[in-house]
């Protein structure tokens, strides 16, 4: 499919409203010499003035994109490494004859200069995209996305790339949420998910699987791969954004995401089918038995399971307490525990619930 | 014909109270001629004799009473495989041990809309 048609239909004005409407998302507690550091830096990359007034994007974790007219910027994390993120922002940068990545733009002095640095933040620029929104989860580009992440496996790894790029980051949350679920012990919806989480590793306690597997293929990977990191640009067609986690890692990483989905009964078969078939007829190498893709994906998509079902309870639970504290003559009792919970947090819980029931079957890698 | 004298109940046949409850006299036993009541066991009609307990058994009636005592003896058959529709019950489509095992639902409000979308 000719990505080029793609764009132009994802690009119907509705779906980049988000993205231009003055204000979507509310400025205040932003750091004011941050807004107007991004401001200056914005009008150094569009001296035309086609920049006009900064527009909040997305800001979580301490970390905040903003857009200027055609680009837009990110602060990332303080606490993310110089010199990791540098070795990323090379990579995407780098010219190659089939991009996935969108390629950040040179900044001031220049050239191979990707960040700067505003106060405590690490601040990179990109060309504006249209992104993708709840409202095209029916038009959702399985097969570009499967295309481009099998294009992004086998992308050779060299020796520059292997001197400098870190593991990628998976499973950026399993941990804290993890943790945080341990507080919550007592609830019977987190006896199942700290079990599942157990069968992660053979280790005491558990451990989160690492980002390069042994007897496994080691690859470029994107490291959080969903179709939010997908932008759409003019005559340039589908890239994935956001190279922050980007690294070394056991490609089946990048399909953990849908591969839970489908496992916890949430993705249509036809559509898991469509994401799968057309990878790895591009000859993605995280699956190399297209008959039976489980033993190469099944710890993946365990992992992610269980990071979506403690990041839900954890975020239910904590509300709810908070809630509880507030009016305690109003506190639910443990008929009513499930209230409140979406249907997509319950199916990862009972995936969780399978997961420590089938623990030890030969199937499970 | 008479297959001589079984206990009163039938092998290990469950069967309740108003099952075994006796429908009608109609036959007089071959052997001893007593009365016979006819009695239901799990659909199947069977006379027994008052005098001796002897059992009467219509054609084919034996067969069906060991094919559904085989029924319960044996374990209980596992679940057909899940089936897929179309070429989608091809391998490479089954889940995972843990899988949910149904179509999986497209649930396009809420949830997990925003879940194609997010980390």
């Amino acid at each position: 499919m000719d990505p080029a048609v793609a764009v132009r239909v994802h690009l119907a004005p509705a779906q980049t409203g988000a993205l231009t409407e003055p204000g979507g998302i509310d400025a205040d507690g932003i750091e004011p010499e941050l807004l107007a550091g991004m401001a200056r830096l914005a009008r150094r990359l569009r001296p035309d003035g086609a920049g006009g007034p900064l527009t909040v994007v997305s800001r979580r974790d301490d970390r905040l994109i903003v857009r200027c007219g055609t680009v837009v910027l990110k602060a990332h994390v303080p606490t993310a490494d110089p010199a990791h993120l540098a070795a990323r922002l090379h990579f995407a940068a780098r010219p190659t004859p089939h991009p996935v990545l969108l390629a950040p733009l040179e900044l001031p002095p220049g050239p191979g200069t990707y960040t700067v640095r505003i106060g405590a933040h690490q601040v990179s620029a990109w060309p504006a995209g249209a992104s993708l929104g709840t409202q095209d989860a029916d038009a959702a580009p399985w097969e570009q996305t499967a295309a481009l992440l099998a294009r992004l496996h086998r992308d050779p790894v060299g020796r520059p790339e292997l001197a400098t790029l870190p593991p990628a980051t998976v499973l950026r949350r399993l941990v804290d949420r993890v943790g945080r679920l341990r507080r919550h012990a007592a609830h019977p919806l987190a006896a199942p998910v700290l079990a599942a989480w157990a069968t992660l590793s053979e280790t005491s306690p558990p451990s989160p699987p690492p980002a390069v597997r042994p007897g496994r293929p080691a690859t470029v990977i994107h490291g959080d791969w969903h179709f939010g990191q997908l932008v759409a640009l003019p005559e340039i067609g589908w890239r994935f954004i956001d190279v922050d986690d980007l690294g070394l890692g056991d490609p089946a990483w990048d399909l953990a995401r849908p591969a839970a989905w489908f496992a916890a009964g949430l993705l249509p078969v036809q559509l898991w089918a469509r994401f799968l078939d057309t990878y790895t007829e591009s000859g993605g190498p995280a699956v190399t038995d297209r008959d039976d893709p489980w033993p190469a994906l099944d710890l993946p998509a365990r992992a992610l399971t269980v990071e979506y079902a403690a990041t839900a309870l954890v975020d239910h639970l904590d509300a709810r307490h908070r809630d509880a504290d507030a009016r305690p003559a109003d506190r639910p009792d443990a008929h009513h525990a499930h209230t409140g919970l979406d249907e997509v947090c319950l199916a990862f819980v009972d995936a969780c619930a399978r997961i420590a029931g089938t623990a030890g079957d030969a199937s499970q890698s | 014909m008479t297959v001589g004298t079984l206990p009163n109940d039938v092998g290990c046949l469950p069967h309740t109270e108003r099952q075994v409850a006796p429908v009608s006299y109609t036959l007089q036993c071959p052997k001893c001629h007593a009365m016979m009541r006819t009695y239901n066991r799990n659909g199947i009609q069977i006379e027994q004799c008052d005098g001796c307990r002897g059992i009467f058994l219509d054609y084919g009636e034996l067969e069906a009473l060991t094919r559904l005592e085989g029924q319960w003896s044996q374990p209980a058959l596992p679940p057909p495989p899940y089936a897929q529709p179309g070429h989608y019950a091809q391998p490479g489509y089954a889940q995972p041990a843990w899988g949910h095992g149904g179509h999986g639902g497209h649930h396009k409000h809420g949830g997990f809309a925003r879940m194609l979308f997010s980390t």
